[in-house]
């Protein structure tokens, strides 16, 4: 998944010149697009998300973004990582606007300890221990460490200073090394 | 490097897939301390990595995004045109106001030199250069627009305003969350393809 590279005209929603004139779009070619792609936008989005309603409608969005764009998008880029790109954007942009929300939330909880019970003894569930870290928290440990960004661009895209995400990131890691010791 | 790492180098080296600065590698390989700070945290990271790559949902949700994209407006964003047209404006626009200035675009006449730039430094620089040539012309035009006929003066303001959107345009291409350039282009037009992200 994420490998294939589009040729650019040979992608089957832009490659109909009739259809596009008359602007209908190829909604069977675009499931197979999004059943190749979901997957992976859906780990994304249900690790930025906790609330699996807000993850769905986080999918959705970067899906309506990938139909809008992808009739101009010229295969420069495997079609995957073109259309993770577009789900870290909707997902950054989402919470530009929920940041005062978000900010609350923090203060709140962030020095509250992570919920580490595991659901099994022997089992400890990383996916539940990322989950239970403060939403900017894991957000930016998300990006950081599982998404490859560096602090500084998280920065960034965030639109906060780059200590903040060191500090966040270093948080993250060290409340998760916790939960790994266990 | 004589210094330990800072905080951020030391995060760039955890991150995955990122290059390390090869003054930060090097120093690694001779400092003891920070190898061990970084071994300390490796055990984390390949944990982290073993996170799956992809997840299926509970339930298909095809169905209601499918239902959402039948809902969509059609536009003719969509086949690129507005975009064509953008530029060709911004364009039209330069060479318009450069004419009613009698501004040419030439190094000798002060305006910006045609570079062509290799580094970030220096396509800052000729963004500068131009975006003052553009004030330098809406100046000049602002100065003969109450001699020029109305509908020319209308027409000139329409070609100036397209440059400006199309500069906030780009911009909002190279960094989409700018929320100035998206303001921008929010109070022009609502028509332009935000979620394009190359």
């Amino acid at each position: 998944m994420g490998g294939r590279r589009i040729r650019p005209g040979r992608f089957p929603l832009t490659s109909g010149e009739s259809s596009r004139r008359s602007g209908r779009r190829d909604l069977p070619a675009f499931e197979a697009v999004y059943r190749d792609h979901h997957r992976r936008v859906w780990a994304f989005a249900s690790r930025w998300e906790r609330d699996t309603d807000r993850a769905e409608e986080l999918l959705q969005e970067v899906f309506v973004r990938v139909w809008r764009a992808l009739p101009d998008f010229r295969g420069e880029s495997a079609l995957g990582t073109w259309i993770h790109s577009i789900a870290v954007r909707t997902a950054l942009d989402g919470a530009r606007r929920g940041r005062r929300r978000e900010e609350r939330e923090r203060t709140a909880v962030e020095n509250q300890p992570v919920s580490t019970e595991p659901r099994h003894t022997e089992a400890v569930d990383l996916e539940r221990a990322i989950a239970a870290l403060p939403d900017g928290q894991r957000r930016m440990f998300l990006l950081h460490a599982v998404e490859g960004y560096r602090c500084r661009e998280i920065a960034e895209r965030m639109g906060v200073a780059t200590g903040t995400v060191q500090s966040q990131v270093f948080r993250a890691r060290e409340k998760l090394k916790e939960v790994l010791k266990r | 490097m004589n210094r330990h790492l800072t905080d951020e180098e030391f995060l760039d080296l955890l991150a995955p897939g990122v290059e390390p600065d090869p003054a930060a590698r090097e120093h690694l390989a001779a400092c003891d301390g920070c190898r061990q700070r970084l071994e300390r945290d490796r055990p984390l990271s390949e944990w982290v990595a073993t996170l799956p790559d992809a997840l299926d949902p509970a339930r298909d949700l095809w169905p209601a995004l499918r239902a959402r994209l039948a809902a969509e407006p059609v536009s003719a964003r969509r086949s690129g045109r507005p975009r064509i047209a953008l530029r060709a404006a911004a364009a039209a626009a330069i060479f318009l106001l450069g004419a009613l200035g009698g501004y040419a675009l030439r190094p000798d006449s002060g305006g910006p030199a045609r570079v062509v730039a290799s580094d970030p430094l220096s396509a800052a620089a000729e963004v500068q250069r131009t975006g003052t040539a553009y004030v330098e012309a809406v100046a000049r035009f602002r100065a003969i627009a109450a001699d020029s006929a109305p509908g020319a003066v209308r027409q000139a303001r329409e070609v100036a305003l397209a440059a400006v959107h199309g500069a906030a345009f780009e911009l909002a291409r190279l960094y989409p969350e700018d929320a100035t350039a998206r303001g921008i282009l929010a109070l022009a037009s609502d028509r332009l393809p935000l979620e394009e992200t190359r």
